[in-house]
């Protein structure tokens, strides 16, 4: 039974996959070499070896990217031709037949600060057991952005969940390192162990307010580093209300 | 997935430096202009201030010219797998799951991991015939993770014409368990083989072991549970 739900799921993620790269295929771009040469490496990585050169004046077909390398086809000896993957900063070494220059969005500072969507991971402490946290983002403006955000800690005596909806204020946009502050409002789910059989099998939930602060520094082509702390109000049917606060440090990837 | 090329035409690079010539002209005439007015006699004034009227900043900027390309970019990674889990005490078991990564660069890639399965009996069910310690819907296993994975790129020569790219890559990641009715906290490292047969499609191996703390069967301890997969996995 799980199995037949998991291969009708399977096919259809496959499908999907199929779709979404079938979908609108990209233009054609031919650009002329300007530099002395190019060098045309076997893979999309430093490490593979450099099997061609273009020279200047050469004419060099885009294909498709991968990170930060662009696969290319190129005229070879007599009718064949090549197919290997140049640098990025090739691309600036290169020119449309017109003599336009051309630029690629790559990560960048520059590009960080037009960036649309934001994709973290962090790993801290929630009230001292180990918790996880998914973030989605979404850059609103320079300075604003809206997260939602999933945390799960699992402690020796329960299992809590927190979502939550936050608008985030980051201070200096234009500096690589700059704090951030954040306001926003969720829901805590805590589930007691399945061996603490006194406490039964309950779920609690309640809403909460957060504060947070922290870091966030641009490190490397579409990553940023970020490190926040975080003060949660637990609005509970009790007569008090909770607090708890999390530390985390994660990492981020840029759209 | 796309990114973008932008091409700008080189000629309309030309115009900033203009506009400074221009500017450092003006300068350089009301300047004179200054000078002229503090000595000389009033009619003088007049002529000098009428050389001094071209505008400061000329607002012809010519626009420059961009164009956008799209070029499919190949980011991102879905992983369908297949495989054998050894839950400890609870025998080996077929596991299914996927996975979802984002290539950051050549080196790095972050992935997600879901994985599901059902675990047997321990050695003392099947042995004394009776007393099971998990109800059926206990025995459900599943998990998830994020990992950070590092890759070793390489090639795998077939043959002298045929020539594929690999990687050789190291996983570190945290995520959760859930079983016997409760989610723990896991940790899961291990390493896989990656054979790229097209640019978009790929076959890989992988061994992880996924630990976490459990006290399913008395004691509180940590378990090992090692997991060998293959799967095929689509760039896009």
């Amino acid at each position: 039974m799980g199995s037949c739900v998991f291969a009708r799921w399977r096919a259809s993620l496959i499908f999907i996959i199929f779709a979404l790269h079938m979908q609108g295929h990209a233009d054609e771009l031919n650009v002329v070499v300007t530099s002395p040469f190019i060098d045309v490496h076997t893979g999309p990585a430093s490490e593979y070896p450099v099997f061609h050169v273009v020279s200047k004046g050469e004419n060099v077909e885009i294909l498709m990217s991968r990170t930060g390398w662009y696969k290319v086809r190129i005229d070879g000896r007599g009718e064949k031709t090549l197919e290997g993957w140049i640098r990025q900063e090739s691309l600036l070494e290169t020119a449309l037949p017109d003599g336009s220059g051309l630029m690629a969005s790559s990560g960048t500072f520059d590009d960080y600060q037009t960036r649309d969507w934001e994709i973290s991971i962090a790993g801290g402490v929630l009230d001292n057991i180990s918790a996880m946290t998914l973030v989605g983002t979404w850059v609103w403006t320079r300075n604003l952005s809206v997260d939602a955000s999933y945390t799960q800690a699992l402690g020796d005596f329960s299992d809590n969940k927190i979502w939550s909806i936050r608008m985030r204020h980051t201070l200096f946009p234009g500096w690589k390192i700059s704090p951030y502050l954040a306001i926003g409002t969720g829901e805590i789910r805590t589930q007691p162990r399945a061996n603490l059989v006194q406490s039964g099998n309950e779920i609690r939930k309640s809403s909460h307010y957060e504060v947070a602060a922290g870091v966030r520094y641009y490190l490397t082509r579409s990553v940023l580093l970020r490190a926040e702390y975080r003060s949660l109000l637990a609005l509970t049917d009790r007569d008090e209300q909770e607090r708890l606060d999390q530390w985390m440090l994660g990492a981020s990837v840029f759209f | 997935m796309h990114r973008i090329i932008s091409a700008f035409s080189k000629t309309n690079t030309l115009t900033a430096p203009r506009v400074m010539v221009s500017a450092s002209l003006t300068l350089t005439a009301l300047l004179v202009a200054m000078a002229l007015s503090l000595s000389v006699v009033s009619n003088a004034q007049a002529q000098a201030s009428s050389n001094a009227q071209s505008p400061d900043i000329d607002p012809n900027i010519e626009r420059r010219d961009i164009k956008e390309f799209d070029i499919d970019s190949e980011n991102i990674e879905v992983t369908a797998f297949a495989g054998v889990i050894s839950i400890e005490d609870f025998e080996s078991n077929v596991i299914y799951g996927a996975r979802i990564a984002y290539h950051v660069n050549e080196n790095l890639f972050i992935e997600g991991t879901y994985g599901a399965t059902t675990a047997g009996e321990t050695s003392f069910e099947v042995l004394s015939g009776g007393a099971p310690f998990l109800t059926e819907a206990q025995r459900d296993y599943s998990y998830y993770d994020v990992s950070l994975g590092y890759n070793f790129n390489g090639e795998l020569f077939v043959t002298d014409n045929l020539v594929l790219n690999t990687d050789l890559y190291l996983t570190l990641g945290a995520g959760s368990t859930e079983f016997g009715g409760d989610e723990r906290f896991t940790l899961s490292a291990g390493a896989g083989y990656r054979l790229l047969l097209t640019d978009f499609f790929a076959v890989r191996l992988d061994v992880r072991d996924h630990i976490f703390n459990s006290d399913i069967i008395g004691a509180e301890k940590n378990v090992q549970n090692l997991t060998y997969t293959i799967s095929t996995s689509f760039f896009f």
